[in-house]
């Protein structure tokens, strides 16, 4: 069970955004990806969730190619992710935002919704039900379902935004910097919000700029620096890693220039 | 305690609307006399049929459709076409005036869909303008602007005589009632959802596992299937037009009553058709100053109920309720 990505390359212009990066993410583990600012993290998290197509190289989600599959494909396959800013949906409900992350569970089309017949009316009983399941997994109270998602504080917002991911039932989820933004204590919540989708099996890509909250979630640490990975090892190692240090705090000879 | 449904009670809001909206047609139907008021609403209504589709495609699925009118007249053509020349039952051709354009639709929807904002706005004028030339000019089939499509049978599907100002009032009464119904339905299910996720973002949509360039298609195919129908009542309903009822600003005045009745909503789109239908009769003694008040009226109501009148009205009526109280 796992998230195999092999030599993912993407290139703007001379620019090497993301430059023949490998890694595998485990079911059951959180991957981080660390790296500074401009290391090309937010990039990786687009190629691998098909949202920008790369140049080269391969996603593969429990064994399958997802490679030459658009986003919306890679999501059916259960591949998702998240964004530095949540994405809410404007002018709906917290409910009905969750409610979109269930929509691959139903299968009526377009004019049998027209129709509303009683399979259709069963289906959207069923999306509810899994939506509220999901807003209780991530601890959403349900006085707050009916209010428009767009008006919730900064933190709900992004647990709005990981429940319509649960209610996806995601093998993997992808979070770009989900605590950017948040007060410590929402920090902490939402790490363990994402410690406990990893006890379900999920398999979580972190990437993210708190390392606090990288050391504590992780089992698995990717640096990333200039497109490439310059290191890979368990929090520990990676603290201790030469190069990681040089990346973050600059050696000798580059402080001098 | 069980959560209200979501869908639920904004589902439940939109019935009740559709009963009032069916006992309205009813009222009207059996009690008004006057042909001129049942003229005024059988176009309201045929215009409000093609206005819920532009609703769907644009205030639901966020793409611009400057093409509407088109299509309006290519179901009109349709229905024309099949009647005049192919003697087809009148209910046939009005099928076939709702399954052209969609098909049309269906098929230019997805290269259009790869374009969006002023972009596709752009192309769907152009196609728009494409077909209105074609209208002007395959004159073997639509008689072109001069003199057109005269004298249409009046409606009479399977030999029932239907075609009178009162009866073509039930006609598109009841159309009115079930296409409301059917988009009603749509908006409150998971495609619904997924079209306004569609127009809230195009990148989180997908992500979630939304197939976003095919409910793009299929909202466009509905869309031009809508504004078919509604040609193929206008057909019936006139029975003599030209090519100059669906040029460009045809395809803008349906946008306009979108826009003024509210994106958000089909309501809105009908009540817009409503009124964009029966001012500029209020407005005939005006004379020469008509155009311009009715242009003042328009950016009013853009300025102050950027939501639309349907959005306003009901803001109003809430305010009103809970003064009462």
């Amino acid at each position: 069970m796992t998230l195999q990505i092999d030599a993912l390359s993407k290139r703007y212009g001379g620019l090497a955004a993301v430059d023949d990066v490998t890694l595998t993410a485990r079911a059951g583990e959180v991957t981080a990806v660390i790296g500074p600012n401009g290391a090309g993290k937010t990039t990786l998290i687009n190629l691998i969730s098909g949202v920008v197509a790369a140049d080269d190289g391969t996603v593969q989600l429990h064994g399958r190619d997802l490679s030459s599959c658009n986003a919306t494909h890679r999501a059916m396959a259960g591949l998702t992710r998240s964004f530095q800013s949540p994405q809410l949906f404007e002018g709906m409900t917290v409910l009905q935002t969750v409610m979109v992350g269930a929509h691959n569970r139903a299968r009526s089309g377009f004019i049998a919704s027209m129709l509303r017949g009683p399979a259709v009316i069963r289906e959207e009983a069923a999306i509810e039900t899994a939506a509220l399941q999901a807003l209780e997994t991530v601890g959403v109270p349900a006085s707050i379902h009916q209010r428009p998602a767009h008006d919730l504080a900064y933190g709900l917002q992004r647990r709005v935004e990981i429940a319509r991911t649960v209610a996806m039932d995601a093998k993997a989820i992808l979070f770009d910097e989900p605590a950017a933004g948040l007060n410590d204590q929402e920090v902490d919540e939402i790490a363990d919000l994402i410690q406990r989708l990893q006890r379900r099996g999920t398999i979580i890509v972190l990437v993210e700029h708190r390392m606090e909250m990288v050391m504590r979630l992780s089992q698995h640490i990717v640096v990333m620096n200039f497109g490439t990975k310059i290191a890979e090892g368990t929090p520990d190692e990676i603290q201790r890693n030469p190069a990681v240090i040089a990346a973050y705090l600059g050696t000798e000879e580059t402080s001098d220039a | 305690m069980s959560a209200p449904a979501s869908g639920v009670s904004s589902y439940r809001r939109d019935m009740i609307g559709i009963v009032v909206l069916a006992a309205f047609v009813f009222c009207i139907g059996s009690l008004a006399s006057g042909s001129y008021l049942k003229t005024m609403l059988i176009f309201s209504m045929i215009y409000g049929i093609a206005a819920i589709g532009l609703c769907l495609v644009f205030g639901y699925g966020g793409q611009i459709s400057l093409c509407q009118g088109a299509m309006f007249g290519l179901g009109a053509y349709t229905c024309a076409a099949l009647v005049q020349r192919w003697r087809v039952d009148h209910l046939l051709a009005l099928g076939a005036s709702i399954a052209l354009p969609a098909l049309v639709g269906w098929l230019v929807a997805r290269p259009l869909g790869r374009l969006s904002s002023h972009y596709l706005a752009m192309a769907t004028l152009a196609l728009g303008l494409i077909l209105s030339i074609l209208f002007a000019q395959v004159r073997t089939i639509t008689g072109g602007a001069d003199p057109g499509v005269i004298d249409l049978a009046s409606f009479a599907p399977f030999g029932m005589p239907l075609g009178t100002t009162s009866s073509m009032h039930w006609v598109c009464g009841v159309c009115l009632v079930v296409v409301m119904v059917l988009a009603v339905n749509l908006i409150n299910t998971r495609i619904g959802r997924a079209l306004r996720a569609i127009r809230s973002g195009e990148v989180p949509a997908a992500c979630l596992g939304i197939d976003t360039s095919k409910y793009k298609v299929d909202v466009f195919a509905a869309a031009s299937g809508l504004a078919g129908l509604g040609g193929g009542l206008y057909a019936f309903a006139t029975r003599t037009f030209n090519s100059s009822a669906f040029e460009i600003g045809f395809s803008i005045d349906l946008l306009t009553m979108v826009l003024i009745g509210s994106v958000r909503s089909p309501w809105g789109a009908m009540a817009g058709a409503l009124v964009i239908t029966v001012l500029p009769a209020f407005l005939e003694h005006l004379d020469r100053f008509r155009l311009l008040s009715f242009g003042l009226l328009m950016t009013g109501v853009m300025v102050f109920m950027p939501d639309g009148l349907t959005s306003a009205a009901y803001a109003g009526a809430r305010r009103l309720v809970k003064r009462a109280q």
